[in-house]
């Protein structure tokens, strides 16, 4: 295989106390690629995600990212004493004193998540999706080789997370970064993503690769969806 | 704030509801508010005229009015006016400073705020307006004694405030921002420090409430100049008249320096109106 990583993890394990959350994990997510990965809760999902995000030291084993990376989190994060461009600015890591540069990009960036007309505003003005788009926008400025995803659409309502999913998606296409997205909605991964991980017990335990064309329709994967959530230790018959 | 960007201003009326903090518009003030305090002082004015209320208790508004136009005239209140705004201004700018040093310090170091915190926490039980004695004891009459206990009186509802505000930033936006790749030192300048500054305010403002307190006990101890010397010179012949406009200067001095706290706020927290 030739293809280029942006990811690679080999033997990762980390501890909390006696715990032992992620054991000997590997991965490798290639450039490029939309890779979902789906746990229950406490099965190290948002773990992996912080040591890939740099943010947390405390590890054996080797994650190696390359180039930059963004995250969005479940919530947006932003600084709310800041106005939404300068929020965007912040992920340039410039706070927007060089004005027109930066406020340009920032635009641009607001632009692409449909909050153009929302650069001026607070943070606090903003509904639970345009936070969320602006968090979005912050990420993706930087223009990142990896943007690390944190079930960033779990906190939103179900109407609001379909539209978002189709904005990733778009985003995704016209940026081409690697993407991480950690959540535990299924139908999501399926959506989405080119390969779907299941992690259990500190290590991936499962993997679907998903070939088929976008925009996707849940209809036709009843099948790998049944078998995801059995990966996941839920039996169709179990739900019912 | 409406920037032009591109060639497209960015202001239409419809975004200002947004973008503006729905500046407080200035409405008539609703009239019947006047009407029990108006009646309290017409009150006092027949007391004082019918005698019920003799002159060496207390003066009737008119002439305390009068009073206070004499006064000024004379200088008298001009002088010590500025006597007691310089005594506050630098018992508070001393107070502040060690308060905002302090303060930060032991929000950002672990280390600092083990060695910082304790002694403060204990030295903020005292009631520092008893050290009034001490003071004396220590620096004589002089100004000295009046200018610390105001920078006393300042420093620790400051320090308090401005700890807990950089020790309570909310660890998710610490953490947005590590990941973003910014320094401890960035860290601090974007999000640290403006995330404390609410919090530094609500400190500033009962500092200086504290200040103007501090002031007039330390005035009215022992003075030679300033508001609480007036006051208390004017107690020693029986001008009632004297001490009400001595009071009442104080009064509007700490409703001046809370209108100007408060106009600071509005302008550094626009971003919390809805």
């Amino acid at each position: 295989m030739a293809r280029t990583l942006t990811v690679e993890v080999r033997d990762l394990t980390r501890r909390f106390g006696t715990r032992t959350v992620l054991s000997g994990l590997d991965l490798d997510i290639g450039t490029g690629e939309f890779v979902a990965l789906l746990g229950r809760s406490g099965s190290g999902k948002s773990t992996l995600l912080r040591i890939l995000a740099n943010l947390d030291p405390e590890t054996t084993g080797s994650a190696e990212v390359r180039g930059t990376v963004s995250v969005a989190f479940q919530q947006p994060r932003l600084l709310p004493w800041r106005s939404v461009w300068r929020n965007v600015v912040l992920g340039l890591r410039r706070d927007g004193r060089n004005h027109s540069r930066d406020r340009a990009l920032a635009e641009r960036a607001l632009d692409e998540v449909r909050l153009a007309d929302h650069a001026d505003a607070w943070p606090r003005t903003l509904s639970g999706g345009e936070a969320q788009r602006l968090s979005l926008a912050r990420a993706l400025v930087r223009e990142p080789d990896l943007l690390l995803l944190d079930e960033p659409f779990g906190a939103l309502d179900a109407l609001t997370r379909l539209a978002m999913h189709r904005l990733v998606e778009d985003l995704w296409q016209r940026h081409r970064p690697s993407v991480l997205l950690v959540t535990h909605d299924v139908d999501e991964a399926l959506l989405l993503a080119d390969r779907v991980l299941v992690l259990d017990g500190g290590r991936i335990t499962a993997e679907h690769v998903l070939d088929t064309p976008r925009p996707r329709r849940l209809a036709d994967h009843i099948d790998l969806r049944a078998h995801v959530l059995a990966d996941l230790g839920v039996t169709d018959h179990a739900r019912s | 704030m409406s920037i032009s960007t591109l060639g497209t201003t960015v202001s239409t009326s419809d975004e200002r509801g947004r973008l503006a903090p729905r500046s407080r518009r200035w409405r008539l003030p609703d009239l019947r508010r006047w009407v029990s305090p108006v009646g309290l002082v017409l009150l006092w004015q027949v007391a004082s005229a019918t005698g019920l209320l003799p002159p060496e208790k207390l003066s009737s508004p008119w002439t305390v009015l009068h009073a206070g136009l004499d006064l000024v005239r004379s200088g008298e209140l001009g002088s010590a006016f500025a006597v007691s705004i310089t005594r506050v201004g630098t018992g508070f700018l001393f107070g502040a400073t060690i308060a905002l040093l302090l303060g930060i310090l032991a929000g950002l170091s672990t280390w600092a705020n083990v060695l910082i915190d304790p002694p403060v926490q204990m030295l903020r039980t005292l009631p520092f307006l008893g050290l009034i004695p001490l003071l004396i004891l220590w620096f004589g009459i002089g100004e000295e004694p009046k200018i610390i206990l105001v920078a006393l009186g300042v420093a620790f509802p400051l320090y308090l405030n401005v700890h807990s505000g950089i020790r309570n930033v909310d660890d998710h936006l610490i953490e947005a921002t590590t990941a973003l790749g910014y320094s401890r030192a960035e860290r601090l300048w974007h999000v640290v420090l403006p995330a404390a500054v609410p919090q530094t305010l609500v400190g500033l403002r009962q500092s200086l409430g504290i200040a103007w307190l501090a002031l007039i006990v330390g005035e009215t101890v022992n003075a030679d100049a300033g508001l609480g010397y007036l006051i208390n010179n004017a107690r020693e012949f029986l001008r009632t008249d004297v001490i009400v406009v001595g009071l009442v200067v104080y009064a509007v001095l700490g409703l001046v320096t809370d209108a100007l706290v408060r106009l600071l706020e509005r302008r550094a927290l626009r971003w919390r109106a809805r």
